[in-house]
């Protein structure tokens, strides 16, 4: 008797023990109070007359907070210093500091998504392909602050960076949850090529009628056999860099997926898939298009235009035995991208483009649970519009880590800490997406040109970007989340061999894509069409 | 305790609290303690499995959705596949992983030369302390089209050696099951080994005065006294069956989709079709119904291995 009541006090403790926690999770967070989920904001602008009357808050009394940051970046061996160099600069600005962490994309898989969704405050976060946070997702998880009322209050001069158009592609059902980096917000795509080796084979680059790596085949063929009858012994190379990515290599296409083209329409006036109108979703991989895409991507490596495999090659891009590689986003091209061995040019395609997606690709967020959200937005404001924070975070420090020359140009030969090879540099993040405005950026002249050329052009051209159809519309994945899931682990299985080429012969393709399609509507893909081609159809009605 | 007979246990009385037992319960106290933390009070946190669980609004508040997150497991094509690959690899992992781990056990033992012994059992076990990710790249350095071993062997002698094994299906299931005993065995050779040096030394003079050979022994004596922790090693393996080793099977193959009709398991498929959509309820779900699984094999397992041998069984 004594022992049966000694196991039921143990087992009531036991439940105990497991009940409590559920309590100890509700535990009172800094939970933003966030606007009505409306489909629009408010049409009247804020009163601005008020607000020119107000006096911001003096730094002052502002009370001291320090925050953390969290980068995609790898660590580099000055990440210290220059983050106390980055507080000294905050606690003059705002009275804040910030402890930057800077993680590797394997830390990001890992530990990110856990943290976010343990509740912990994160701080500042870069969002994107780079940072391994779906924009989206996480703001539909709930993982981010909503910006609304601190972008008009703390960061007036980073909401002025975009129109207001861009501003309602980051609304997640009525709330803007990101600030994108302002780069290069459109599809650049471009061949960079072996300009010596061109002039060698007596190729004229500038006649070549390039819109993508799909239409330049023919082309391709002929430099190589060129290149096979003059430098045979560059044979064991292949011709060009990899280009496996459908999109925006291949295809000029709006998405409304992050890493799978289950739904998308057509750009007019690209139109790249046939019959279908810039109004219509299709499933990339059902169409004729990707097929032929397939067979092509076979055929080129069977004759050695793409490597079978690329991994571990990158000593291939300097021998000079190499023609061209597929370029994203440069608008500038420096004249030994690969070193010394031979000079680097580029031709860029006509076919230049956005879409939302385009501006969920890289961008800072605040934590749902950030203990200092106004403190952030100050920090974020900074960095997007002080050329000298911008330009401390990707290069570091005057004098330690770059030098200002007599003519006034940034360089870093002469510097203390990397005046010697890239691979020695104590500090340096070039380009650096997830940190924010690049255009602002100081840098030096092999980067960004004679006269910072490339960030002017990349402005050009984010403003001449075609815009498709649907810009600001964001497919809800809720009513297909299995069927989401289930077509997400199908193209996985298939897509890599197909767009590598690495199928035993080019008779398998056909056999292959036709696997590949025949799964996917197993596995519910056009409930999935239908379910987005109905948002997009509610979408345009209420616009 | 292992090698009570039944009838012994069933007499043994069952001693009131000794004082003198004090410093064996503080000496159990960490270890409780751990698993109070990291075992029992995570156990709240199953009740994503049936949310649609938001970050903002926490575990409290988060609507709950029934059963809907369970739903993706069964929905996909796959769903046989990744169970069949799940416990048929697991079930040849079990019987393979004895069968070698109580041979090497049997070995060892015989071993005269203790320091060779020792070496030995230390080379046995230092797989178990890679992780998947270092035995990939050793595998890849075995594996690889254009630098790999075989095909270099394969070009070497007058082949075109450019086959890419990580294409070919066939190759995968013995070569896992050939990975996971090589990374395995060592540990569990230590436990039979721990066992085997607990027999008497008399059975094996007696036997010897009768004229049994060395299997005759192994067959008779060792076997034998084996039989409790082969069957607790079974039971306890029976509550991992619906577990894949993530490691091994994403690892190893490189995640490469022309191998998953043979090298998906339900933990893969998870982390595939769950990366972008991050969805914590559906990937607990998950993680629940492996365990409900497990639990259930394991009360399964435990009565019959209680009615064919009651020593052997846990409870």
């Amino acid at each position: 008797m004594r022992k049966l009541w000694t196991n039921r006090a143990f087992l009531f403790l036991l439940v105990i023990v497991m009940i409590v926690p559920l309590f100890a999770c509700t535990k009172p967070t800094a939970t933003p109070e966030k606007p009505e989920e409306t489909a629009d904001l408010p049409e009247e602008k804020p009163d601005d007359s008020a607000k020119e009357d107000e006096e911001p808050e003096p730094k002052d009394e502002l009370e001291f907070v320090t925050l953390d940051w969290y980068l995609g970046l790898s660590p580099m061996p000055d990440n210290q210093m220059v983050n106390d160099a980055v507080n000294e600069y905050l606690k003059e600005k705002v009275n804040a500091n910030v402890n930057i962490h800077y993680w590797q994309s394997s830390d990001w898989e890992t530990k990110m998504t856990t943290m976010i969704s343990a509740g912990q405050d994160v701080g500042i976060i870069g969002f994107g392909s780079q940072s391994k946070l779906d924009y989206v997702v996480h703001s539909n998880l709930g993982s981010f602050y909503p910006l609304n009322d601190l972008l008009d209050e703390y960061g007036a001069d980073t909401k002025a960076l975009f129109p207001e158009e861009i501003w309602d592609c980051m609304k997640i059902n009525g709330n803007i949850y990101g600030i994108p980096s302002l780069k290069d917000n459109c599809y650049i795509i471009s061949i960079i090529y072996n300009a010596d080796m061109a002039e060698a084979l007596e190729i004229d680059m500038e006649s070549v009628e390039y819109k993508n790596w799909r239409n330049i085949e023919p082309f391709l063929e002929e430099v190589l056999a060129k290149r096979t009858e003059k430098f045979p012994e560059y044979d064991e190379y292949p011709l060009c860099g990899g280009a496996f990515l459908e999109m925006p290599y291949n295809f000029a296409i709006e998405t409304f997926l992050n890493d799978s083209f289950l739904v998308a329409c057509n750009i007019d006036p690209f139109n790249d898939i046939a019959g279908y109108d810039d109004n219509t979703v299709f499933n990339l991989y059902a169409t004729d298009e990707y097929r032929e895409f397939c067979k092509s991507r076979q055929r080129m490596v069977e004759k050695n235009i793409f490597a079978y495999d690329y991994t571990d090659k990158s000593e291939w891009n300097y021998t000079g035995g190499m023609f061209a590689w597929v370029g994203w986003g440069y608008t500038y091209m420096e004249e030994h991208l690969y070193g010394d061995a031979f000079r680097t040019k580029m031709i860029v395609s006509d076919h230049i483009w956005t879409d939302t997606n385009n501006y969920f690709s890289a961008g800072t967020a605040i934590s749902a649970n950030c203990a200092e959200p106004e403190r952030a937005m100050m920090i974020l404001n900074l960095v997007n519009t002080d050329p000298e924070f911008a330009t401390m975070m990707r290069f570091g420090i005057e004098g330690k880590h770059y030098i200002i020359n007599d003519e006034g140009k940034m360089q870093f030969e002469g510097s203390e800490r990397n005046g010697g090879d890239r691979a020695d540099y104590g500090y340096y993040y070039w380009y650096a997406a997830p940190v924010g405005n690049l255009t602002i950026v100081n840098a030096p002249e092999y980067l960004t040109g004679p006269d910072g050329i490339m960030l002017k052009e990349m402005v050009r051209y984010n403003n001449e970007a075609v815009r498709p159809r649907h810009m600001g519309f964001v497919f809800d994945t809720e009513p297909v989340t299995n069927e989401l899931a289930a077509c997400t682990s199908v193209v996985m299985e298939y897509r890599d061999v197909l767009r590598n080429g690495q199928l035993g012969s080019a008779a398998e393709v056909d056999a292959t894509v036709d696997e590949f399609n025949e799964k996917l509507k197993a596995n519910g893909v056009d409930k999935i069409v239908a379910e987005c081609q109905a948002q997009i159809d509610a979408w345009n009605a209420s616009r | 305790m292992l090698q009570r007979k039944g009838s012994e246990r069933g007499k043994r009385r069952k001693k009131s609290f000794n004082r003198e037992d004090i410093p064996l319960y503080f000496m159990a106290l960490p270890t409780v303690i751990y698993l109070i933390i990291f075992c029992y009070l995570p156990m709240a946190g199953l009740i994503m499995a049936f949310q649609n669980f938001n970050v903002t609004k926490g575990i409290f508040q988060s609507p709950f959705v029934g059963l809907k997150n369970f739903q993706f497991l069964f929905s996909t094509t796959d769903a046989w596949i990744i169970t069949r690959n799940t416990v048929c690899y697991n079930l040849v992992f079990i019987a393979v992983n004895l069968a070698i781990s109580i041979s090497l056990a049997l070995m060892l033992s015989s071993l005269r030369w203790g320091t060779y012994a020792k070496v030995m059992q230390t080379t046995y076990m230092m797989p178990y302390f890679l992780s998947y990710a270092v035995v990939a790249i050793v595998a890849n350095a075995f594996l690889h089209r254009d630098n790999g071993l075989i095909n270099s062997l394969i070009r070497m002698s007058g082949g075109i050696g450019k086959t890419n094994w990580y294409h070919q299906q066939s190759i995968w299931p013995p070569l896992l099951v050939f990975v996971n005993a090589w990374k395995g065995v060592g540990y569990q050779t230590v436990l039979y080994l721990a066992v085997i040096s607990g027999i008497s030394v008399e059975y094996y003079e007696a036997a010897v005065l009768d004229g049994a050979t060395k299997l005759q022994q192994a067959r008779y004596i060792t076997i034998p006294h084996l039989r409790y922790i082969v069957g607790i090693s079974i039971i306890l393996a029976m509550s991992s069956i619906f577990r894949g080793d993530f490691g091994l099977f994403y690892n190893v193959p490189m995640n490469q989709g022309m191998l998953y009709p043979v090298t998906d398991v339900i933990d893969t498929y998870i982390y595939r079709a769950l990366t972008y959509l991050n969805n914590v309820g559906m990937s607990t779900a998950a993680g629940l119904y492996q365990s409900v699984v497990g639990f259930i094999l394991v009360i399964i397992v435990n009565n019959i291995v209680n009615r064919i041998d009651p020593d052997s069984a846990m409870f």
